[in-house]
């Protein structure tokens, strides 16, 4: 026996004395009655969850022509009353905001002890927008604003309900499914929720808003999840997939499920050594650029262009209108992180946030993608992954640390603790100008 | 670690978990408690870690990863206890005398073990990055590599804490076997 041998006997067998033989009585117990009472994180919580925006321009559905007839008084009056309803879904639509990119701040929602609340961000005014004995949580915005996704029920029995942006006119729109739906995604005409649970393997459900049913997409692959339309009509589904094959990729298909092809994305990554170990890992946290042209994505790169060796890297794509891939390239902000990852356009698209891993203390940043440019921390840092909620002027941000929130002011770059769940959306709105 | 177990619990079958934690849970306390020092603070990491793991094992993509990923939310779990109560740390690592005997431990007759309070004093001089590896490779028996998955870090960074921290412990008990200096007293 070398001495390095004997010396890590006796460093084994000295930390093997030293450990204690057993855990405390109770310390299971209490572990177990905190996990019964803990509601699990969906996995749209996680880092991949957060979007980029960009901007739309609401398409007008066509005025149904009024016959002119005979009987001029009911003409005259059918004709008031048409001109009456497009003033109204005028004033409606103006107050709409646009799904991607710049809008005005509106409000923010969040669950409390099984109800919604909302917070107008300006005055600090709370209002209890969704209640009743039902457990609710999950709030999500659609991008316009005019409406509420949301998650009902418990465990074996989740349904994901719709509602008015004010919480008003509830209905159930999909479920019930036995748990937390995996990913809850508004149409950017707030028209329909794609739907992502776990039960349907390489499926996804296309909910429709108004409660009156679901349709059911197939992709043929072995999983699809993380579905986000793709800017700006939204006539595309980005996914995340499995194929049979085992590798994971981006999907992108039409918004009936038709043309499902596999985005040329990295070109060469099976071939990377760090791959094999970590397939399963490839192609996380797509989001698009404001146009739809461009997509930000991350996933393992061995040592390439960083000197901290295998880690998530961020991929910035140019996708073409069908699907083609024009350029791909991997972004390095610091060379010295483990990773770097989930990267999203600013609602002004003239910069980027993401998020690095470095010595397992994890920390927010945003950059221009100007030459030259210095990234900026965002706020403090973490030992977990942070959530990022960006207020839609892009002033703000809100960080999710742990079971806290913090809002950054981008300006003075000063963080505040903001009272809110974990789970909270911010309502995008019409700007005044 | 059970595959059916941990695809049970991932999809939200609590039973499952519970019988997850309940083997998982002793090396999990015992770990920390090695890294931490401190009973309670161990106990607080440990169920951190566990309610950590239940919340958010919808993120696991691997159910064979379970364990390494169990090990990562400890690791965390233990760094932000330590942050939590760095300052009461510094106190109780402040006020260690060198050369203490530990109450209720008495001297131990074989050879190999007569390296124990040697060890200790070493082990007492690292920093809490250096006696965390010590602790994943030498007591949970991790490889380098998985030690770097639990760490967050690359692996050559846990090769070079862990040289530093081997050094450390090395030179405690080549100090410690010869005459006790005024340096080696200061450096506990």
């Amino acid at each position: 026996m070398t001495a390095r041998d004997e010396y890590d006997r006796h460093l084994s067998a000295w930390l093997a004395a030293e450990a204690p033989a057993r855990e405390p009585e109770h310390l299971l117990g209490e572990v177990l009655a905190r996990t019964a009472r803990t509601r699990r994180r969906p996995a749209w919580r996680f880092a991949e969850r957060w979007i980029p925006m960009s901007t739309i321009t609401s398409r007008l559905a066509p005025a149904a022509g009024i016959p002119w007839r005979p009987i001029l008084v009911a003409g005259l009056l059918l004709i008031a009353l048409v001109v009456g309803a497009l003033l109204v879904a005028g004033a409606r639509r103006q107050q709409l905001a646009p799904p991607f990119g710049a809008a005005a701040n509106g409000q923010i929602a969040y669950s409390v002890n099984g109800d919604l609340i909302a917070v107008d961000p300006k005055t600090g005014t709370t209002r209890t927008i969704v209640s009743g004995p039902e457990s609710d949580s999950g709030p999500v915005f659609a991008g316009n604003g005019s409406k509420l996704a949301f998650v009902r029920g418990e465990d074996g029995n989740r349904q994901v309900w719709a509602a008015e942006a004010d919480g008003s006119n509830p209905r159930k729109i999909s479920g019930p499914f036995a748990k937390y739906p995996g990913w809850v995604e508004w149409s950017p005409q707030a028209d329909v929720v794609a739907v992502e649970i776990d039960e349907d393997a390489g499926r996804i459900r296309m909910a429709r808003a108004d409660g009156s049913g679901e349709t059911v997409l197939s992709t043929g692959l072995t999983a699809a999840i993380n579905p986000i339309f793709r800017p700006s009509d939204g006539n595309q589904i980005l996914i995340r997939g499995h194929a049979s094959d085992g590798t994971w990729g981006l999907y992108l298909m039409g918004r009936d499920g038709s043309n499902l092809q596999r985005l040329a994305l990295d070109p060469g990554f099976q071939s990377d050594p760090a791959y094999q170990q970590h397939r399963d890992d490839a192609f996380w946290g797509a989001a698009w650029s404001a146009d739809g042209r461009t997509l930000l994505y991350h996933t393992p790169e061995s040592d390439g262009p960083s000197t901290a060796g295998f880690g998530f890297r961020i991929h910035m794509a140019t996708i073409g209108p069908n699907g083609e891939v024009t350029s791909d390239k991997a972004l390095v902000f610091d060379a010295a992180h483990d990773d770097e990852f989930d990267a999203a356009f600013v609602p002004s698209m003239d910069a980027i946030t993401y998020q690095s891993a470095a010595g397992g203390v994890f920390q927010s940043w945003r950059t221009s993608l100007a030459p030259g440019a210095t990234p900026v921390a965002l706020g403090p840092q973490a030992l977990d992954v942070i959530g990022r909620v960006p207020s839609p002027d892009g002033t703000s941000v809100l960080l999710v640390l742990g079971g806290t929130v913090t809002r950054v002011d981008l300006a003075t770059n000063t963080s505040t603790p903001f009272t809110a769940a974990t789970d909270v959306s911010w309502q995008r709105a019409a700007r005044s100008d | 670690m059970h595959r059916d177990l941990v695809e049970r619990a991932m999809a939200g079958d609590h039973d499952a978990f519970s019988e997850l934690a309940r083997v998982s849970i002793g090396r999990l306390y015992a770990a920390a408690r090695l890294i931490l020092r401190d009973p309670q603070r161990a106990e607080d990491a440990t169920q951190e870690a566990l309610v950590a793991a239940w919340r958010d094992l919808s993120s696991l993509r691997d159910p064979e990863r379970f364990e390494a990923w169990l090990h990562r939310l400890l690791v965390r779990a233990c760094y932000r206890e330590a942050r939590r109560g760095r300052r009461r740390w510094a106190i109780e690592m402040d006020i260690r005398p060198s050369d203490r005997i530990e109450p209720g431990i008495e001297p131990d007759p074989a050879a190999a073990l007569a390296d124990r309070d040697e060890i200790e004093r070493g082990f007492v001089r690292l920093d809490q990055d250096q006696r965390t590896v010590i602790v994943l490779h030498y007591y949970l028996g991790l490889t380098l590599d998985e030690a770097a998955v639990a760490l967050g870090v690359p692996p050559g960074t846990v090769r070079s804490r862990l040289h530093r921290a081997n050094r450390i412990l090395r030179a405690a008990l080549a100090v410690d076997a010869g005459p006790v200096t005024n340096e080696s007293r200061r450096l506990a």
